[in-house]
């Protein structure tokens, strides 16, 4: 590798970071902004972790893959987590407050109902496991 | 409904990660040939009414169900403005690089890259907010407002059908 290329090979790595620094600072943000939000949600229960989706009827990645996975984590883990489904569109309200950009979001709120991290479009069941700190419990 | 059309986002989506990802690769190699190129397609694509690199998607990714559509009514001609906005600014890079100017032409490259990135990742799209500003002061051909509810340059949700 030239000491020109590996020069201009280090700029893009520092711009890439910058960048994805700033999303995660980003998304940061809108944790602590839903913070005072989710105990407005009618249909959360204090002191389960939960899982916020929004979503919309037309979403297509939304019915094919992420509700049968949210499904399945419901099947298996119902008894220690709560999914919570807002249809964007019908609640655009709350999808502003929440700071939805995109369908599907999920928010993963520990049991204090602490909102730890937003996943924007389609999330792995093993992902939203590990997130939930659910992934030792068996199914 | 405000004149809007359903507009499938994955296009623009993909459009705009190829274009980053053509940019990185006309910045490590130091190709300016290649900038005037992406240039070209994204002020192409701006005048026929396309995403410069929506081919990619139409004609490699949907077809593969790789990447699923996400369509949302919205205006079509914010976007087109924006891409043609990032064009000018990626011919400008390429101009300056042919002039000698490094550090200016890398740098607006690097730029409509950033903001491509917070239009594919982050739903914001910086020209679409420009022309609804335009709009709003009645500059001439900017006839277009934001869909109901939506931020100007925010990507809109599906609204569900009634």
């Amino acid at each position: 590798m030239t000491p020109e290329l590996s020069e201009r090979l280090a700029w893009t790595v520092l711009i890439v970071a910058t960048g994805a620094l700033g999303y995660l600072l980003f998304n940061r943000f809108l944790l602590r902004r839903a913070e005072d939000k989710v105990f407005r949600l009618a249909a959360y229960r204090t002191g389960l972790p939960a899982i916020v989706y929004f979503t919309t009827p037309t979403c297509v990645p939304c019915k094919t893959t992420q509700r049968p996975i949210l499904e399945q984590l419901q099947a298996a883990y119902g008894q220690w987590l709560q999914v919570i489904e807002i249809d964007a569109s019908a609640h655009p309200d709350l999808a502003h407050e929440w700071g939805v950009m995109t369908v599907p979001t999920t928010f993963v709120l520990d049991a204090q109902g602490r909102p730890r991290y937003i996943n924007q479009g389609v999330v792995s069941a093993a992902k939203l496991l590990q997130q939930l700190e659910l992934e030792d419990y068996s199914i | 409904m405000n004149g809007l059309k359903p507009i499938d986002h994955s296009e623009m989506v993909v459009s705009q990660i190829t274009l980053i990802l053509l940019n990185t690769l006309a910045f490590l190699f130091d190709l300016p040939w290649l900038a005037g190129l992406i240039a070209a397609v994204m002020l192409i694509g701006a005048i026929v009414g396309f995403p410069g690199f929506g081919f990619v998607y139409r004609l490699l990714l949907k077809p593969l169900g790789w990447v699923k559509p996400h369509v949302a009514p919205d205006n079509a001609e914010p976007h087109r403005f924006a891409q043609g906005l990032g064009g000018t600014f990626v011919l400008a890079g390429a101009l300056a690089l042919w002039a000698g100017l490094a550090s200016l032409g890398w740098g607006l490259v690097w730029m409509v890259s950033a903001l491509a990135a917070l239009n594919a990742f982050g739903g914001f799209c910086v020209g679409c907010f420009v022309y609804y500003w335009l709009a709003r002061w009645k500059v001439p051909g900017f006839t277009k407002h934001p869909p109901a509810g939506v931020f100007p340059g925010m990507r809109p949700v599906e609204r569900s059908k009634k």
